[in-house]
């Protein structure tokens, strides 16, 4: 059996999030626990980066300025396999409606409500292998 | 064959209905009961003149039909299926477009006060041309067909003219089905075969139906441009309005028609034991709440909903928009949190990710009140109110409070002080809302220095009413107007729009409650009472 992908070590993750607040705080919580952080606020630019990098974790909003989180999760089926991207992929989001929910779930990935209840529970469930 | 020894008892309208007279309207006509057996008629009429009403109670009109009775009967019947077609209940919630709130509540404004001054229908389309969109057209038209005849009347109207056009049914009919069947109530002159209806360009058409009458308006600016988009929703969110109004209108002229025919009958009839007697006022003040919307309920209703939905709407277009960023703040707040500085920074730090609770907090309390469900459920009525405090806080937080419950002085940031009561938590937020709104601008306006709004919630000894006295030390109600005040538009201050408390007070029937105003020598003293019920909670 050939193993889908390797985790890095650090875990290398790129964020995806219009809310610069928010974006930087979770950038700056990830890398003093020691990980390695890409960020971006623009879904286009995050697309280009999950194509020319290798990322272990990609945690994107749903509702972004250009695009929505569903247009990235869709464009990097060109690259990985659905059951990658149930792995690789984490979902935040402030607009938890029961359509969405059940789009999110359809991928299969962590789906995270925003706001988080406990900031450093929610740390831990974004770097779980 | 002929039934002359069953009793056969009809009664009509088993529930009075009293109906609102205008202003010019002298009479209005209500019937109790009509009864009708094979060898007497009986009649409970009521008949209000100015503000009075009075009771003719006829037990028996004869044993025998003979022309003239028959003729009263009719004339009876005819009169009450008449105001029965008085559609108050309609187009309540009509009222949904938003974005023309001010216009649409000017709209009824200006349209409440016209008809208000106006005697007939003539005077009333006159005044219409006043109203500040119906000003921007130049021909009114009213088509009226009055059902199970072939009678029809076109109605034209320009600012001061008015024409009568004859007119067929047929053509009538042909006109009224074309409106029905069209979307966007648009029509150019040839689709209506307008010049038929003496109509120059294009025109906004609208058909309605009543008991008696089938109706169309139509409105013309003469001119051949497509009317706006924006017009028209305009005019079909306010047509209600008009309608009502129309109806009102003709429905009186009828019944002036049918009250004076009724005068005369009753002059003519040998009623040796007719009585006549006042009702005493508690009996009058029932009726009117049981029987009758008022015009000013109606206005106070379309006000009240038109607020919930338009802050309903408006909060959650709030609560989505700031909850992310507010969330960013917390989330750098708690992370400058972690890092070491000095006693006053932190300090501010902490204050700010307090402050930023709070707001989240007050969002979450918000969006919770104005939702549109007109749901019933047991609500902390205490907890409720410290939540208004919070929320109306810009207005008062420099007022003291004291919370009293069953005359035992607690704090509001209790927790376990519980008072649960059944209610529509929407509507008794907007009570509180609406009473401490009032009273904070009243003390600021006046700068009280202490300046304190108490509130003493008490359960009776029977325990099945919930009285609450919200009283205020500022200047207090104007005594010589204590009955106005309840009323919409009557305000005292200066840019006050009068609605606050008359919608707390209509709010409060609906819940099966009153406000009261009681006399006190210091400040405002309202006393709410609400049905209170036992809940386990």
């Amino acid at each position: 059996m050939e193993p889908t992908f390797y985790y890095h070590y650090p875990m290398k993750i790129l964020i995806i999030e219009d809310e610069i607040l928010i974006l930087r705080s979770l950038q700056k919580l990830l890398e003093k626990k020691g990980f390695t952080v890409d960020t971006t606020t623009s879904g286009k630019e995050g697309i280009l980066k999950i194509e020319s990098n290798e990322y272990d974790r990609i945690i994107t909003d749903l509702m972004l300025q250009d695009i929505s989180g569903f247009d990235i999760l869709e464009e990097s089926k060109k690259k990985y396999s659905l059951e990658v991207i149930a792995k690789l992929f984490v979902i935040i989001t402030a607009y938890s409606s029961p359509q969405v929910l059940s789009k999110a779930n359809e991928y299969g990935c962590l789906v995270i409500n925003k706001p988080f209840m406990n900031i450093q529970e929610t740390i831990d469930l974004f770097t779980r292998i | 064959m002929e039934n002359t020894y069953t009793s056969n008892t009809t009664t009509v309208c088993s529930k009075p209905i009293l109906i609102h007279s205008l202003a010019e309207t002298r009479f209005s006509l209500n019937f109790l009961s009509f009864q009708e057996t094979s060898d007497f008629t009986i009649a409970d009429i009521f008949i209000s003149k100015h503000s009075e009403l009075l009771h003719i109670h006829i037990p028996k009109l004869s044993l025998n039909f003979n022309t003239k009775e028959k003729n009263l009967k009719y004339i009876l019947q005819k009169s009450l299926i008449l105001f029965n077609s008085i559609p108050y209940e309609r187009s309540h919630s009509t009222v949904k477009s938003i974005s023309n709130w001010n216009r649409t509540s000017k709209f009824f404004y200006q349209l409440s006060t016209i008809a208000s001054k106006s005697s007939h229908l003539d005077d009333f389309i006159h005044q219409c041309f006043k109203i500040d969109f119906l000003k921007d057209f130049h021909s009114f038209h009213i088509l009226i067909h009055e059902k199970g005849t072939l009678k029809v009347s076109h109605l034209e109207y320009e600012s001061i003219n008015k024409r009568h056009h004859p007119i067929l049914l047929n053509d009538f009919s042909e006109l009224y089905n074309a409106i029905k069947k069209s979307k966007n109530r648009s029509f150019g002159q040839e689709s209506l075969k307008a010049a038929h209806f003496n109509i120059i360009g294009t025109c906004i058409g609208h058909e309605f139906s009543l008991t008696q009458f089938n109706i169309i308006i139509l409105l013309s600016k003469n001119d051949f441009l497509p009317q706006q988009e924006d017009d028209i929703s305009f005019f079909n969110s306010v047509i209600p309005a008009l309608e009502y109004k129309i109806n009102l209108f003709l429905s009186v002229s009828y019944h002036q028609r049918y009250i004076r025919t009724v005068e005369k009958a009753l002059n003519f009839l040998p009623l040796a034991d007719y009585k006549t007697k006042q009702i005493p006022p508690s009996i009058l003040k029932q009726y009117a709440l049981n029987n009758f919307k008022s015009e000013s309920d109606y206005t106070i209703d379309i006000k009240h909903r038109e607020r919930v939905s338009l802050l309903g709407e408006l909060l959650n277009t709030l609560r989505h928009e700031l909850s992310n960023p507010l969330f960013g703040l917390r989330l750098s707040t708690e992370l400058l949190l972690l890092e070491d500085f000095g006693e006053d920074d932190l300090f501010l730090i902490q204050e700010m990710h307090k402050a930023v609770d709070r707001c989240h907090k007050i969002l979450e309390n918000f969006s919770h009140l104005y939702n549109d469900k007109d749901q019933v459920e047991p609500i902390n009525i205490i907890q409720l109110l410290n939540e208004i405090f919070i929320l109306t806080k810009s207005e008062s937080k420099s007022i003291s409070r004291n919370i009293y419950l069953n005359d035992e002085a607690i704090e509001i940031s209790q927790s376990d002080k519980q008072l649960y009561l059944k209610t529509n938590k929407t509507w008794m937020a907007q009570v509180f809302f609406n009473l401490i709104i009032n009273s904070a601008q009243a003390l600021n306006d006046s700068k009280v220095s202490s300046p304190l709004i108490s509130v003493s919630f008490n359960l009776g000894s029977t325990r099945d009413l919930l009285q609450v006295h919200f009283k205020d030390n500022g200047p207090g109600l104007p005594k010589d107007n204590k009955e106005k005040i309840l009323e919409p538009f009557f305000t005292t201050k200066s840019n006050g729009t009068g609605l606050g408390l008359s919608i707390a007070s209509s709010l409060l029937t609906k819940m099966g409650g009153s406000i009261e105003i009681l006399d006190s020598d210091n400040g405002a003293h309202f006393l709410l009472s609400l049905p209170y019920e036992n809940t386990n909670h």
